[in-house]
């Protein structure tokens, strides 16, 4: 599926960038192929246009922020956070022309985030409830550009049977490599939740992280997919200490994703230090990350391309519902010539 | 448009390489409108192009070496003198019996202000006439030959785009105070375009030295000559009758990159104003251009309707008109991605 080519994928929220780092100048990104300029708005409120001026085509990121607005770094054309051009220092105010304009997208701030829909969103952004709760710590882990489809992203961090392998240097028990059945799979209007449990090595830093001596230990996992690529991982170990996870895989382009992460733990810095869990979380990523980028972007919807396993089923259940919202938004799938 | 696509500018001369790159036994190469050329220096000194790609195994010439004026081919060695006949087989031993049907396309080449001229066509003008550099009493600065990845009528235009200055050149001529253009004297020229203007201008410490004028601003009497389609003269005269005479080309190396060629020439002495100082602050400007120029679409749309317009773009905009009326006087349609 190339992401670029399902206009009804535009049709979600994704998350973009630390708000944070629009503090100082706007900022570019690509979101599914359409390039955007962020800034903070007079309001303090974030905000998304097309990244391309509509005069001579320059790239507005390129520029300024003056009083809420962004301004072209070619003429000086200033634009609001709805597209409208305020300012063209040549010309009586009162005369700008109505058609200098670019168009604007829907932006707002969550989880300390910046989120951005490109077209009328048919779900919420996802909710986390762990985020409210004051016994939980917020620890923002990683933000960075993989070269990886967004559906080869999704169904890893839904595939219990790829840590013995990928993951045997870090929690992965290769000794053991058939995982655990499912215990269920429940769907929800936006995506689907999947218990299981998982036996893990218990390796040293994870020792201290996790406040548990033992060698071994074990993980019951809730993971909630949020459609069509960001996702939690609520991970309950028997000491009664949660380590929720939150990735999106942001779809950059058809061939780059943009992975932003942060994790929730009902634990204290006393207990385990931001630093050390960031550590561990990181060596998992990177494993991930090594293989996720041998793969083909084009990953396919349809079941006949590729070879399949009873562990696979949360990745096939999301083939079917992506493939179903296609249909229903009457596209098919898209894919490289 | 795409000008790989337009035919018709095949038939213009474009400056490709300062000539004192072509040494006797390196043949070089260069992408123009798509096209791969091998250039060198033939047997009278004279500099010649043809295309890059034996006829045999279709090596690259350029990757070879010049040998009595002809380029041999480093696969099998055979050899081409400028009009593209194959001279030298070794393989055969009778010369004399080279087959017709052994020769690679010759282009149209030539020397002009230091520089190779290249026309992959027949001509429609000759090499644009500058009368400055064959006055022995100016001297002639090269300045700039580089790769930017800007098509070549952004360039153009942005060399007769009066409102840009007070936010480009902010910080080295622009006065961001007076954003508002001061109106030009307009000429469209049978193949080109004359406009004249008075500049006010911020004179920065570097260029009070470079022009010996002390005071903090000045003025610039402009007289810029466009020649169809990628080529300008830019003839600046100061109130102490000091000429500053620029030459850019923005020659098309295929739809995305531009070769900028740049010299200079003045009516003062290196004793007066020294040149290193005089490249050092058109590399600024120039630099300040290249950043906006890179950041703006390079399929550039000659349609009025495909950008927004103000006043001061009225020579972009005839640009944009004259080489639509180009294109459709030789039987040609805007070609776009």
């Amino acid at each position: 599926m190339l992401v670029t080519q399902q206009p009804v994928l535009r049709r979600f929220w994704y998350s973009i960038i630390p708000i944070a780092n629009l503090t100082d100048s706007p900022q570019s990104f690509r979101l599914l192929g359409q390039n955007l300029v962020l800034w903070i708005d007079a309001d303090g409120k974030p905000a998304a246009i097309d990244d391309r001026c509509c005069h001579r085509s320059a790239q507005l990121s390129k520029g300024v922020v003056i009083d809420g607005c962004v301004r072209c770094p070619y003429h000086g054309w200033s634009f609001s956070s709805e597209g409208y051009c305020v300012n063209v220092p040549q010309l009586d105010q009162a005369m700008i022309p109505k058609t200098y304009r670019v168009s604007a997208y829907h932006c707002t701030e969550k989880y300390g985030y910046v989120w951005v829909c490109l077209d009328d969103p048919i779900q919420p952004i996802p909710e986390i409830a762990e985020v409210n709760d004051p016994s939980f710590r917020f620890i923002p882990e990683f933000y960075e550009t993989w070269n990886v489809g967004g559906l080869r992203g999704i169904e890893n961090s839904f595939d219990s049977a790829h840590g013995h392998f990928v993951h045997a240097s870090s929690w992965g028990d290769q000794a053991n490599p058939v995982p655990p059945p499912i215990d269920e799979i429940i769907d929800t209007p936006d995506g689907f939740i999947m218990k299981h449990w998982l036996e893990v090595l218990n390796p040293d830093l994870q020792k201290k992280n996790l406040g548990i001596g033992t060698e071994k230990t074990i993980r019951t996992n809730e993971r909630r997919w949020f459609m069509p690529f960001a996702r939690t991982l609520r991970i309950q170990y028997p000491n009664g200490l949660t380590h929720l996870i939150f990735t999106a895989y942001t779809p950059i382009d058809d061939r780059a994703t943009q992975v932003v992460q942060f994790c929730l733990r009902n634990d204290t810095e006393a207990e385990a230090k931001a630093a050390d869990i960031i550590a561990f979380d990181r060596q998992v990523t990177e494993e991930d990350r090594a293989v996720l980028e041998t793969t083909d972007y084009d990953a396919p919807l349809s079941l006949s391309e590729e070879q399949h396993m009873a562990s696979d089923k949360p990745g096939i259940l999301m083939r079917h519902r992506l493939a179903a919202l296609l249909k229903q938004h009457g596209e098919t799938e898209q894919r490289r010539k | 448009m795409l000008v790989t696509q337009q035919p018709v500018l095949r038939r213009f001369w474009y400056p490709i390489l300062p000539i004192e790159q072509l040494v006797m036994s390196q043949p070089q190469s260069f992408q123009l409108l798509g096209q791969k050329i091998v250039l060198w220096l033939d047997a009278e000194g004279r500099p010649a192009a043809g295309v890059d790609r034996c006829c045999h195994r279709s090596a690259q010439l350029s990757k070879g070496v010049v040998i009595n004026g002809c380029v041999r081919c480093p696969y099998h060695g055979w050899s081409f003198d400028q009009t593209g006949t194959c001279v030298n087989v070794p393989q055969l031993s009778d010369q004399s019996r080279i087959p017709e049907s052994y020769k690679v396309q010759a282009y149209r080449c030539a020397e002009r202000y230091g520089y190779v001229w290249v026309c992959l066509d027949e001509p429609l003008l000759p090499v644009p006439h500058i009368p400055e550099a064959d006055d022995p009493k100016l001297r002639l600065i090269p300045q700039f030959y580089e790769r930017w990845q800007c098509s070549g009528l952004r360039v153009m235009e942005n060399s007769f785009d009066n409102a840009h200055f007070s936010f480009v050149h902010a910080a080295s001529f622009g006065n961001q105070a007076q954003p508002v253009p001061v109106s030009s004297e307009m000429q469209p020229l049978e193949f080109g375009l004359q406009i004249k203007s008075r500049v006010p201008v911020v004179n920065p410490p570097a260029q009070q030295k470079n022009l010996q004028i002390a005071e903090a601003t000045t003025i610039r009497q402009i007289e810029s000559t466009w020649y169809m389609p990628f080529c300008r003269t830019l003839k600046i005269t100061y109130p102490n009758g000091l000429m500053h005479l620029i030459f850019t080309a923005a020659t098309p190396i295929d739809d995305r990159f531009s070769q900028i060629v740049q010299f200079c020439i003045r009516n003062d002495t290196e004793k007066d104003a020294n040149a290193v100082d005089i490249i050092a602050f058109d590399r600024q400007v120039v630099s300040e251009d290249q950043v906006v120029l890179e950041s703006t679409d390079f399929d550039t749309p000659l349609d009025i309707n495909a950008e927004e317009h103000m006043a001061s773009d009225q020579p972009g905009v005839i640009m944009r008109r004259k080489l639509a009326a180009l294109l459709k006087e030789h039987g040609e349609t805007e070609q776009r991605l």
